[in-house]
Formats: C-alpha cells, structure tokens, sequence
C-alpha cells in the first residue's frame, strides 16, 4: 500500500510548489497574475484533484483483486469513484465556468479573436477596448466585462451565445475564420456602460452627457436600442477588420 | 459448472456488481482526464466536453457507485444458502475473511499450505462442522485453504452477523472458542 501513497506525494508536492511559487511572483506587468485568485485555485485543485483520481482508479483497477483486505480497495473506491469525483464536479464546474471568462478563453479562438484581443493589447490603439485595456479600467476578464449583461440571466445569456460561437468555430465559418466581420447580436446595451461611468466625477464633469442623460438612460422597448447609444460619440470599440486590411495595405 | 454452481458463485461474488465497478472506474477515469485537460487547455471544446460529457460521467459514477454499494451492503447482511461443486476451492489461505460456513451436504478438506513443506490436509469436515470462524474472530486473513471433497451444500454468515452473534450469545461464543483452540492445537 505505500508505493501508491508515494506517487500521490510525489504529484501533490510538486503541483502545490508550483502554485505557492506562481503566487509568490510579482510581475509589475501584469500585478495580478497569478496571484491567487479563486480561480487559479479551483484550477489548480482540479487538476490536482483529476491527478488523484487517476492514480487511486488505476491502482485499483490495476491491484484491487490482489490485495487480501478488501477494506483498503473498497476505502479507495469510496475515494475515487464517489468523494473526490463530487469535489471534482463542483470545483471543475466553477474553474470552467469563470475561467471562461478570461480574454485567454475568448482568444483562444484565435483566427476570429486575433484582430480584437491583438488591437486591446495594443498600447498605440485609441479604440475604447485598447484604452480601457492600457488603462487598467477593468483589470481582468475585460472581454466578458463589456459583452455580459448584469445579472444572472446576462451571465446565462452570454454563456448560451459562447456555445453558438463553438458551432461557428466548428463549422468554420467565416467570421470563425477572421474572414467576415463578427457583428454583434443587437444593439449595444449601454447599461454595460453606465454600469461603470455613470455617477463618477469625470462622467458627470462632461455636460453632454447630464443633457443626453434621458437617451442614454432610455431604451425602446420593441428593438431594445437605446435613445442614444454611447457609441455614438465614443467610437470606434474595436478595428473593424476593414480598418485592419486597410493599415496592412498602408504599412510598406 | 452447473446451473446450481454458477447462481452460487453469483450469491458469493457478484458479477454483474463488480463488472459495474469495474464500468465505473473506467468512466471516472475518462472524466477525470476530460477535466484535467480543461483547467491545463482552456477552450471552447474542452470547456463544453467537461459540462456535457465530465459532468455527466461524474454524476452517473456517483449515483453508479451509491447503487452498488447500497446493493452489496444488503447483500452482505443477512444468513444465505450457497452451493459448492465437488474440488471447488471456497477460499484461499490469505485471503480476506467475509463469511462463516456451516456444512449441511457433503465434506470439505482444509488444507495448510506450509512454505517449503506444500499443501497439507490438516482437517475433513462434514454435516454440522463449521469453518471460517477463526479470520472473523481474530480480524485475520484465512489460515488455510478449504476445498471440497463432494458437493456441498452450506449455509454462510457475513462478518458483521456472525460478530453479533458471537458478542451477544455466550454459548455460541464458547463453542466457537473451544473450536478454534482445538484446531489451533491440533494443527
């Protein structure tokens, strides 16, 4: 019974000096990665937790008719196939789904994400995604942040559209591709804005918006667009791939 | 093996439950690797075939692993009738201890297997004998090795029968002492 204990210490030790090292880091790039964070450690414990299940299942498969007391097999089945797979389920469950929301996650469909992920991180763009990006306005998860209504039918909603997006990305279609302009499904809420803007100081210092206050509070209810859209004055949000084909004609 | 044979080894070792164990292990196991490559691979694939297929694995081993653990603990419990052919081997020196038998048909030989000496006849048994007793006793794996002569009919106490009994009934527990002094002594 000691060499499977042994190779569970010798993956457990290793991963949780891993963690405690990332943790310990400071990059004055990027302050917050890797710091810990509820989702580094689901991450982490799901990964850990999916290695101990794979060790504890493949002894048992492997040894469990050899051994001549059945309490320590039927203790490790209790292990692996019931307790560590309902901690799996639940952490798993909450890695994946906040881990989804990081621009990682959105970029990882690369050919139709390159051009927008690519134009926020780039500290000589002026779109609205670039300087919210340059200017740490939102310090993480800025993709989710912008494009998931509050609330838990926004949070619901966005989730139901990222499988839709999977269905293009596996039809390979030619937004998927970065071949077409991905357009977005409606107009654009502009609560996603005032979530933020609305009531600070420098928000309220620029008198066209106390006098525009009416329409952009507003929205019809019938189309859902707003009286007037916040991308009226603040445009663009993100380079139009037009815009990107035009700067590759331009640049020599 | 007859028809009578096989239904017993079922009542003795169930089948059907450990090849489910077995279905659920391997299950586990593709979960557990879908779920590991979802936190080291984010992506839109990996992330729905760990809500779709993992999630759904993991709950079906979960529930699968409660049923049979619930079946075998019923199971387990209670005094059954079982059925040996003639040269079956009922269990093995070493192994774990889990029932008590008490012969009603036929004869079985309890053999010792001594290292360097081989295996050695060191008891028959017949109708009324009963053997198993000392594992659950002393919480010890079987000194010796029974196989029977004949068929053999048998009537099987689990573990945790057997120590009720053998707590609470003085009588009982006495006999069975006497017993197994005489067959430490006599073997």
């Amino acid at each position: 019974m000691r060499a499977p204990w042994a190779i569970i210490a010798s993956v457990i030790v290793p991963a949780a000096t891993h963690v405690a090292a990332e943790t310990a880091g400071l990059s004055i790039k990027e302050p917050f990665k890797g710091r810990g964070s509820f989702v580094d450690w689901a991450e982490w414990t799901t990964a850990t937790l999916a290695i101990l299940i794979v060790l504890i299942v493949l002894f048992t498969l492997l040894f469990g008719r050899r051994q001549s007391n059945p309490l320590h097999i039927n203790f490790l089945r209790f292990v692996g196939l019931c307790a560590l797979p309902v901690f799996l389920l639940t952490v798993g469950t909450f890695a994946n789904f906040e881990g989804s929301k990081r621009v990682e996650f959105c970029h990882s469909c690369h050919t139709a994400m390159d051009l927008y992920v690519d134009d926020m991180r780039d500290p000589a763009s002026n779109t609205l995604a670039a300087l919210h990006y340059k200017n740490r306005y939102i310090h993480e998860e800025q993709c989710y942040h912008c494009h998931a209504d509050y609330g838990v039918n926004g949070a619901i909603g966005a989730k139901v559209r990222g499988l839709t997006h999977l269905y293009y990305w596996v039809k390979n279609s030619a937004t998927a591709q970065g071949k077409a302009q991905i357009q977005l499904y409606g107009y654009y809420d502009n609560k996603l804005c005032l979530h933020c803007h609305a009531g600070g100081h420098a928000f309220l210092s620029v008198n066209d918006h106390l006098d525009f206050q009416n329409d952009l509070m507003e929205t019809d209810a019938a189309t859902g667009a707003p009286g007037m859209s916040c991308l009226a004055c603040h445009e663009p949000a993100h380079l139009s791939l037009q815009d990107k084909r035009s700067a590759q004609k331009e640049s020599p | 093996m007859t028809r009578r044979t096989q239904i017993a080894k079922r009542m003795r070792e169930p089948w059907l439950l450990s090849k489910l164990m077995r279905v659920a292990e391997v299950l586990i196991l593709a979960a557990a690797v879908i779920a590991l490559w979802s936190v080291l691979r984010p992506g839109p694939i990996s992330l729905t075939l760990f809500m779709v297929a993992a999630q759904g694995l993991i709950i079906v081993v979960v529930a699968l692993y409660v049923l049979v653990t619930l079946i075998r603990f019923k199971r387990r419990h209670g005094v059954s009738r079982v059925h040996f052919a003639a040269g079956e081997t009922v269990f093995q020196q070493g192994d774990a201890g889990d029932f008590l038998y008490i012969i009603t048909h036929g004869e079985v030989a309890v053999i010792r297997e001594e290292p360097e000496q081989g295996p050695k006849m060191i008891a028959k048994l017949g109708p009324g004998d009963y053997f198993g007793e000392m594992a659950l006793v002393h919480h010890a794996p079987r000194s010796a090795t029974v196989r029977t002569m004949t068929s053999v009919d048998a009537v099987m106490i689990e573990r945790l029968d057997f120590t009720t009994l053998y707590t609470y009934l003085p009588d009982l527990q006495r006999n069975v002492d006497e017993v197994i002094l005489k067959r430490q002594t006599s073997s």
